[in-house]
């Protein structure tokens, strides 16, 4: 009785291994064939980071200085950012909420850090003071910040990304990433550099201009 | 060659020779023949072990060098493989009856690397950033139904080890770390269960050890810290648990590796001990240097008093019971108390100096009533030692009486002078009484 109790637990067990994986697998495919398509426009980066191991670190210029928002977010918790889309097609944030939107395209994402925004006032005294504005600054933890890439293209790509980004490169290189989102879930399908796969354009360096 | 073999080849000699008749022999060799076919090849292991560990590794170097030329769809499937493997060796192995541990050993240590094969490649697949911390939480995780098919000993120490990485990074994200106990308690029925094979084996003394170490390193990092210095209570009933567990679980005559619950609680309780002998760790604690600030979880410091008021409850529950299971006739050194007593009232004589220390009456008091008590179980220590003819607890007693003269010393206010000489003198006395009770007593072995 006793054993077969434990081969049971441990059948279950296995059971568990392939259905937490293939979980994993499942919400990430569905995102990736039913997912609403949005482009977040790339931010420099720290070019020590930009590269750890296999991936580029990626850093988007819509989060980089936080999201405003009018209420306090304790940090660790879950926050939900609603999507709309700029006259340059690329995705904003409209809303940051603590609870699942009903509708509309929305991420779900870990607070990082939330801190209160601050203005210096001149007083009768004739000295400023810091007065709080209400308005709090959130910072998030995305979960699409990693691009994976072949080893041997890796550092090609490193280097594609981050000359796109570049402080001065330009209107001409500009770098997004494709992602898809669906009912929260964000999962990037490519990143791009003047609108063509990161892929494509280390196969032909001329995109990348001087 | 083990024992077991020795003893076959000694008996065909013994016979041969007349010292036993073949009768007697045939005894021998049935009494023997179970252990024999229990005894474990420990090359086959290590090396079939390290013959994993490096398939293990290489396929996750394989899988991690991203191979792009592969569709997504198969990728995926990929990820699964070795971990279908695995499943599929453990299947075989109990349908056709394979119980060798020089089976179990290396498919444990290929299976708990296959988990994190499939999950660094899904998470390369499908570009997921996931943090380190829940990469490892999750890892450790799935190693569950690892250690409760194959109960081998890297999976189950990897998992103690996983779960005190995590507590350890989460700790610094503001995570809630006292989960470490719950999953720490799902892997206990697989350590009993070895314990249970063999009390003795190797097998039971790495996995009692690392379960044993990790989870007494996780006490400091789950700990909220809300109320400064609760940590010296926790720590002391920990230990005294610990060490009269051992009293009570493990045989004295064997060895120290044999032993681990009685010599971590043993040599935690000293170390612990000694250093509440000085003035700093009682500086700044109790209810009237409580954290209020932000930074703590109020409702996790729940969990600190909770450890605080049942590890000295365990500690005294578990002195019961060793004092039941070793009658007062098994006491030597101690006419009143035994020795185990002694060392496991730590955590009243700890609490008792903490109300002194934060109820503001001195810090000086506070360490001066672990000084003389530490003092108290060194002498008591080389006592029992001296009458048990036990070199180990001896050796002991002396150092924690040196330790303690040397550690006032060195905070006085006297010159270098001085104190290099207490040094040299205080390693002198150690010398010389080792070697002066360690000759008695082989003479008297001798005689």
């Amino acid at each position: 009785m006793k054993k077969k109790l434990m081969s049971i637990f441990i059948l279950l067990g296995i059971v568990a291994q392939f259905a937490v994986l293939s979980a994993v697998i499942i919400r990430r495919e569905w995102t990736l064939r039913y997912g609403e398509v949005c482009r977040f426009e790339t931010a420099p980066v720290d070019p020590f980071d930009a590269f750890r191991g296999q991936y580029v670190q990626l850093d988007y210029k819509v989060f980089t200085r936080g999201i405003v928002s009018d209420k306090k977010f304790n940090r660790n918790n879950w926050c939900y950012l609603t999507l709309a889309t700029d006259t340059n097609g690329f995705s904003v944030v409209s809303a940051i909420t603590d609870s699942k939107p009903t509708s509309g395209t929305f991420i779900r994402s870990r607070v990082s850090w939330c801190y209160e925004e601050s203005i210096e006032k001149p007083k009768p005294d004739n000295k400023y003071h810091r007065e709080n504005t209400g308005k709090w600054t959130v910072h998030l933890e995305l979960p699409f910040s990693r691009y994976y890439m072949p080893e041997k293209t890796a550092p090609k790509a490193e280097d594609a990304y981050r000359h796109a980004n570049q402080r001065n490169a330009g209107k001409e290189n500009m770098a997004a990433a494709r992602v898809r989102v669906w009912k929260g879930m964000v999962v990037i399908e490519d990143v791009e550099i003047n609108g063509k796969p990161i892929r494509e354009c280390i196969k032909d360096q001329k995109e990348i201009k001087p | 060659m083990n024992n077991v073999k020795y003893l076959m080849q000694e008996l065909k000699s013994w016979i041969s020779e007349g010292i036993v008749d073949a009768e007697t022999a045939n005894k021998i060799a049935a009494r023997y023949a179970h252990a024999e076919m229990k005894s474990v090849a420990w090359s086959r292991i290590i090396l079939g072990s390290i013959g994993a560990l490096l398939v293990g590794l290489g396929v996750i170097a394989l899988l991690a060098a991203n191979w792009d030329d592969i569709p997504r769809a198969a990728r995926a499937t990929l990820s699964f493989m070795p971990l279908a493997a695995c499943v599929a060796a453990y299947i075989m192995g109990v349908q056709k009856g394979w119980n060798s541990r020089s089976f179990f050993e290396p498919l444990g240590i290929f299976w708990g690397l296959s988990v994190g094969a499939g999950i660094s490649l899904i998470a390369q697949t499908y570009h997921i950033s996931g943090d380190p911390e829940s990469f490892v939480l999750y890892w450790t995780l799935l190693l569950l139904p690892v250690i409760y098919a194959t109960q081998a000993v890297v999976p189950l120490v990897g998992y103690y080890v996983g779960l005190l990485t995590w507590a350890s990074m989460s700790q610094f994200s503001n995570g809630i770390t006292v989960l470490y106990w719950p999953w720490a308690i799902a892997a206990m029925p697989a350590l009993l269960a070895i314990r249970k094979d063999n009390p003795f084996s190797i097998r039971t003394g790495l996995t009692t050890w690392g379960a044993a170490l990790c989870s007494t390193a996780a006490i400091g990092v789950t700990l909220e810290k809300t109320m400064p210095g609760l940590w010296m209570i926790i720590y002391s009933g920990a230990f005294a648990t610990l060490l009269l567990a051992g009293i009570t679980s493990e045989s004295k005559e064997n060895n120290i590796f044999q032993t681990p619950l009685r010599t971590i609680g043993g040599c935690g309780s000293a170390i612990l001990l000694y250093l509440l002998i000085f003035k700093w760790p009682w500086d700044e604690i109790g209810w009237n240097h409580y954290h209020a600030d932000i930074e703590y979880n109020h409702i996790l410091a729940y969990f600190d008093y909770l450890l605080a008021c049942v590890l000295p409850v365990l500690a005294a529950f578990m002195l019961i019971v060793a004092n039941r299971k070793r009658p007062a006739s098994a006491w030597k050194g101690l006419p009143i108390i035994s020795l185990w007593t002694a060392w496991g009232i730590a955590p009243v004589v700890v609490a008792s100096a903490y109300i002194v220390a934060s109820s503001l009456i001195s810090v000086f008091l506070a360490s001066m009533i672990i000084t003389i008590y530490l003092a108290g179980l060194g002498l008591c220590t080389l006592a029992e030692g001296l009458f048990r003819r036990t070199m180990l607890l001896v050796n002991a007693g002396i150092l924690i009486l040196i330790a303690i003269i040397l550690g006032r010393f060195f905070c006085s206010d006297l010159s270098f002078t001085a104190k290099g000489i207490a040094f040299i003198v205080s390693g002198s006395l150690f010398f010389l009484v080792n070697s002066y009770v360690g000759r008695y007593l082989r003479k008297e072995e001798t005689t």
